[in-house]
């Protein structure tokens, strides 16, 4: 009976042990791939930090513009949700994606980026922008740029009429925080009392041409800040994966050693009564 | 003369920031130049080039596309899809892209795709002759 035990505590052992090698191993590509993509979403900060502060100085003498992106109209909603590619990093996928359901509106479209958000949305059956299978991986500066025309293209023709983007913040290595942002229409903000610059070209038509490039702009520091979070959130979910099977390793070993003294005690104790009986 | 307060970005991050005595930018109608004092200014940058006059008076030569300028009265700020200056461009890449999109325009059967082409040939084309300018 005892013997029985012991092995299934050791093949338990073996089994905790194969685990923890791969989420070790988990654990260091996570931590070589945060660096870079860390690098990444800091270099993309100053521009979106500088972007959208001139965008805010530029939409505040065009209250009353005509263009489609600063008018508020009756429609549906996009929602571009960026999660990961791929599971496994604690609550990053769930948390984002709980986020993109925490409004109700109807007439909801959504544009996910990233595998889990796809299959998230498809499961649910819900309506997307797109049948093209968007990765975050290979979301480039270009790809970004594209699919800002493509959704102000489909903006402009009434397919929804405002947009809004959840994504990861990357707060720190330790932190992220899954984050709405209403990006259309445009926050006509109240005049400011600086002194209208002189625009080149008819304000309108100046909106018009900027606003895919601000979308985009936001868009590519977007989806970095979330490749950075997914990596931080991987690294943390392994590392403690690591600690738990550490220590389930080390109450296994106690079970196990305890089982195989008790092995040699009875052992003895037979041996003793035998040699007493004689 | 006053030196103007400079700021040039992009999606791959700072790329100047600091004094400078004017810079020169492709704007969709043509080229502008600001010095400091310029009256308060916007407007939408187009594909071209552009020549940043650091405050020893060295010109630095850099191709830049999309994006916009916001001059104001503390700072100047050139916010563009993509600005590289001379150095930091690769001539080979840029001449394989001028030849991949004149093939592509000559391929092109709707307007959207010959508008794309262009866009991509203007950009290889202003790579190229900044590359050669600055040589």
């Amino acid at each position: 009976m005892a013997g029985a035990s012991m092995n299934d505590i050791k093949a338990r052992i073996k089994s905790v042990n194969g685990t923890m090698q791969i989420t070790k191993a988990m654990e260091l590509v996570a931590t070589s791939k945060l660096r870079l993509a860390k690098a990444k979403a800091e270099g993309s900060k100053p521009y979106m930090e500088t972007l959208s502060e001139a965008m805010k100085t530029v939409f505040s003498f065009a209250a009353d513009s005509e263009s489609v992106f600063v008018k508020e109209r009756d429609g549906g909603t996009l929602y571009v949700v960026i999660a990961g590619d791929r599971g496994l990093a604690g609550g990053y996928n769930s948390n984002v994606l709980k986020l993109s359901q925490s409004a109700n509106d109807k007439n909801v479209i959504y544009l996910p980026i990233g595998k889990k958000a796809r299959d998230y949305m498809q499961r649910r059956g819900y309506a997307s922008l797109t049948d093209d299978e968007i990765n975050v991986s290979d979301l480039n500066v270009g790809k970004c740029f594209n699919l800002a025309a493509m959704i102000c293209e489909k903006f402009k023709a009434g397919e929804f009429t405002s947009l809004k983007l959840v994504y990861t913040k990357f707060i720190s290595m330790l932190s992220q925080s899954a984050t709405m942002l209403d990006l259309l229409p445009l926050e006509s903000l109240s005049q400011t009392n600086r002194s209208e610059p002189i625009f080149e070209g008819d304000i309108d038509e100046i909106i018009d041409g900027i606003v895919p490039e601000y979308i985009g702009g936001i868009l590519h520091a977007a989806v970095c800040e979330a490749m950075a979070s997914e990596c931080a959130a991987r690294r943390t979910a392994m590392n403690s994966a690591n600690k738990n099977a550490e220590e389930m390793i080390d109450s296994l070993t106690l079970k196990f050693n305890r089982a195989r003294q008790a092995v040699i005690t009875q052992e003895i104790t037979e041996i003793v009564s035998g040699a007493e009986a004689l | 003369m006053k030196n103007l307060f400079l700021k040039i970005v992009s999606p791959d991050g700072e790329i100047f920031s600091g004094e400078a005595k004017s810079i020169l930018v492709t704007t969709k109608n043509g080229e502008v130049q600001i010095l400091s004092g310029h009256a308060d200014f916007f407007a939408p940058l187009g594909t071209g080039r552009a020549k940043l006059t650091l405050t020893d008076g060295k010109e630095r030569l850099a191709a830049l596309s999309g994006g916009f300028i916001l001059v104001s009265a503390s700072e100047t700020k050139v916010v563009s899809t993509t600005f590289e200056f001379s150095d930091k461009i690769d001539l080979e890449r840029a001449k394989l892209a001028k030849e991949k999109a004149e093939e592509k325009l000559r391929a092109a059967k709707n307007d959207r795709d010959i508008e794309i082409a262009k866009a991509k040939l203007a950009r290889a084309l202003s790579r190229i002759a900044v590359c050669e300018a600055a040589k």
